[in-house]
């Protein structure tokens, strides 16, 4: 026990009680909300093309997404804050993927999985009916790419992605700084 | 989508007959109405629009349907295909035969192998190619183990369709190790370019060929534990049983293929009645629909039993593969670029969906002058406008499961 | 069919059988119909006039030597012309039968044991318009919209000709060999093949 305190001396719990120092934690709100919404995301299961199979297989036995916090697949996009844009883009699915993405709650955060959601991947040359990106219509956090990526890689991807949150918070990617036009 | 109100009388499978029309002509509005007298008098409903998809878990991709439903009838249906159009046929005209076939892959992209090998075959006919005989054996080992593979997947993903998750992840774990397999041999694990014109990109090792034996056996005993799960499951037998009837007339009538054709009982099977590559020296059996266990020709459950027995099937002829397998070159002398000769071709072969036709025309030079492929979803799908007709809701979905469906072939 | 006759054999034609027996029937049946036939190669086909086209199908559907149940794939090609040749668009119907599987003589063929019948049809490019199979083949329903959303043959006689697809406001058939990529499509710019 510290000794009593000098008459007239000012009281200062945080100097002179050391157990209060060490369960007491200065933070930010911003970082600690940060910190929870980086372990929790709830991917939207939202399978395109041959990604999707490999998106399935990551949240299967094997490769088990939910070490990693990020295996609630939701089927609506109102429940979820991650969208793996696990396919290929076209321009028919364009302006649905967009009225997804616009669905998601604040915050969100999107991967673009495979080479497609990339930059058109092996259909860019002659695949007139692909999007060359999905970059052009949704913002996008990480870029994943490989035909199709393997789990691993995507796994890798949603660390990384957890890790951006942490450091930029929030959105990561405000959508000015993209300048994407409305599908 | 629950399954309440599903069995209005609340009684058994054979009550349940009543309700459901599909695979007789299909039923006017009047007749649904009819049939809709029998869930009660009192309930008035109205006609409702209702768009499923192309974002929906139950549409195996980006499938979209809108249905007129009247009550939990759906009334009207219309399937609306093509958000994953990636024209592989304008990409067939402006690329080197050799060029497009990883693009095969990609359409049917739960058979890969599959649709390598048939796709192979056509540029290799119409190019005069000779596959030395030990590629052939590769080419089909390579395809039924991807036949498996993608059973497994169709069987795993059915269950989740109707609600059992656990056969999923049961299944999953064959399938990874059967994707290693693949992984090992081609460096891919889902999109493989290990079957190329003119014979296979590698031989397979020794150590290759004892994981293959290990991973056979383990399917061979893994196969009843999911029959436990799925097939023989009582709730799964009620939710598939005299459900999405397609009948042999209305089957052949819109070109349905594959486990959906044998199901309504044609004794029908390319690799048997017309072998191609080498399968004409295998002798295994072509499982067809039959009312044995549950249910009645052309239903879902049998459309699911056909897949299990299928698995079973494919074993078969990779065992028996393996044994015959001759020494020999995997790959043929090819020029650095391929031409063909002036011609068309027209090839089809037996993939786990069914019928997958490539009809090639070519000009003689090295880019094809058009090249169309016939994927067997395509028509798979396209039956559900008629027989989907005055069945309810909940079954629908497990119509659209049974036909296993893969998007990047319909649209291709 | 038990009572289909006997096709001789003669191996030095290479004619294929099922072609052969297709002919036989349209000769005899649709007699000013048939254009041109090609039986020997990887690749027999008939061609025939588009005239009338239903109802040739359902004689080849429902003729006893014939019995093609199944219309497997409809194709269509551009042939575009040079000069003052507007060019013709040929559309292809492969046909099968299940209800031959019994008949030995559909499994002996020449080059290619694959038992379909091809039917040609080339009509001009400027008027692409082929009779409708629908009502023949419910399947073909559709295989026709894509040839029609692909290729821009119209298919008349029947409703509902939409595009498959490719989304309703497209511009062209990408399929026609004079085709361009559009610049951008709601905005979204597509780079042409050529600037890549």
């Amino acid at each position: 026990m510290p000794d009593a305190p000098q008459p007239g001396a000012a009281v200062n719990p945080w100097d002179d009680d050391p157990e209060l120092r060490q369960n007491v934690i200065l933070t930010k709100i911003d970082w600690v909300k940060d910190w929870g919404r980086r372990h929790a995301l709830w991917p939207m299961a939202f399978g395109l093309a041959c990604c999707a199979m490999e998106m399935m297989a990551t949240a299967a036995t094997k490769y088990d997404l939910d070490r990693f916090g990020a295996g609630v697949f939701r089927a609506s996009p109102r429940q979820s804050d991650l969208m793996i844009v696990a396919g290929t883009v076209t321009h028919k699915m364009a302006p649905r993927v967009r009225r997804l993405w616009d669905q998601m709650p604040d915050p969100k955060y999107s991967i673009a999985m495979g080479a497609c959601t990339v930059g058109g991947g092996p259909y860019v040359k002659y695949g007139y009916h692909v999007v060359q990106g999905v970059d052009q219509v949704i913002p996008v956090d990480i870029y994943l790419p490989g035909c199709p990526p393997r789990p691993e890689a995507l796994i890798d991807a949603i660390r990384k992605l957890q890790f951006r949150i942490l450091e930029r918070g929030g959105n990561t990617l405000p959508e000015d700084e993209t300048g994407v036009g409305a599908a | 989508m629950s399954d309440a109100g599903h069995t209005p009388g609340g009684g058994d499978v054979a009550e349940r007959d009543v309700y459901t029309g599909a695979g007789e002509p299909a039923p006017s509005p009047s007749s649904v109405h009819e049939r809709q007298e029998l869930v009660g008098r009192d309930l008035r409903t109205e006609e409702l629009v209702l768009n499923i998809g192309p974002q929906h878990p139950a549409t195996h991709g980006v499938l979209r349907v809108v249905i007129k439903t009247d009550g939990e009838f759906v009334r009207e249906l219309e399937p609306h295909v093509g958000n994953l159009h990636r024209c592989a046929e304008k990409i067939g005209e402006s690329v080197p035969y050799y060029q497009w076939l990883p693009y095969v892959d990609r359409m049917d992209y739960l058979a890969a192998m599959c649709n390598e090998h048939v796709a192979a075959m056509a540029i290799e006919k119409l190019g005069g190619v000779e596959v030395p005989e030990r590629a052939e054996y590769c080419r089909v080992i390579i395809a039924e183990v991807q036949r498996i593979l993608s059973h497994l997947m169709a069987i795993g993903v059915y269950g989740l369709d109707l609600g059992a998750f656990t056969p999923f992840l049961h299944q999953f774990r064959e399938r990874e190790r059967g994707m290693d397999l693949l992984d090992h041999i081609s460096g891919g694990r889902l999109l493989y370019h290990y079957i190329q014109i003119g014979g296979v990109k590698r031989d397979f090792s020794r150590e290759w060929l004892d994981e293959l034996d290990a991973w056979l056996a383990s399917v061979e005993r893994r196969l009843p534990e999911y029959n436990t799960l799925l097939l023989n499951n009582r709730v799964f037998q009620q939710r598939t049983a005299h459900i999405g009837l397609i009948n042999e007339e209305t089957a052949k009538r819109w070109g349905v293929t594959g486990p959906g054709l044998r199901a309504a009982g044609v004794d029908w099977d390319l690799r048997r009645d017309v072998p191609y590559s080498v399968y004409d020296r295998f002798e295994f059996e072509v499982p067809c629909g039959e009312s044995g266990i549950a249910g009645e020709l052309g239903d879902c459950f049998n459309r699911h039993w056909i897949r299990v027995r299928e698995v079973e099937e494919s074993l078969k002829i990779i065992r028996q593969a393996l044994a015959q397998m001759p020494e020999g070159p995997t790959m043929a002398k090819m020029p650095k670029s391929f031409k063909a000769p002036k011609g068309e071709i027209y090839v089809r072969g037996e993939n786990p969906r069914g019928e997958l036709g490539v009809y090639i025309v070519s000009d003689g030079k090295p880019t094809a002058y058009r090249i169309r492929c016939r994927g067997p979803s395509f028509s798979n799908i396209a039956v559900i406008t008629e027989v989907a007709r005055g069945t309810m809701i909940a079954d629908l979905v497990a119509l659209i499961g049974s036909q296993d469906i893969v998007l990047g072939e319909v649209d291709r | 069919m038990a009572d289909a006759p006997e096709e001789p054999e003669t191996p030095a034609s290479n004619a294929d059988p099922v072609t052969e027996r297709a002919l036989g029937v349209l000769e005899t049946e649709h007699a000013d119909s048939v254009v041109a036939s090609e039986m020997t190669g990887a690749h027999p086909w008939i061609q025939v006039k588009a005239e009338g086209l239903a109802d040739l199908m359902r004689t080849l559907r429902d003729h006893d030597d014939t019995q093609l149940d199944c219309c497997h794939l409809i194709t269509g090609v551009d042939y575009p012309g040079k000069g003052k040749d507007v060019g013709e668009i040929e559309v292809l119907y492969h046909l099968c039968s299940y209800a031959k599987r019994e008949d030995a003589a559909y499994f002996k063929r020449a080059e290619k044991n694959d038992p379909w019948v091809a039917i040609k049809v080339r009509v001009p490019r400027d008027a692409p318009n082929v009779p409708t199979v629908m009502e023949v083949w419910t399947g073909a329903d559709w295989h026709e919209r894509e040839t029609y959303d692909l290729v821009g043959v119209r298919f008349t006689g029947r409703p509902d000709l939409r595009r498959i697809l490719l989304p309703e406001d497209w511009p062209g058939h990408p399929l026609r060999k004079d085709w361009e990529t559009p610049a951008s499509y709601h905005g979204i710019p597509i780079i042409a093949p050529e600037d890549l």
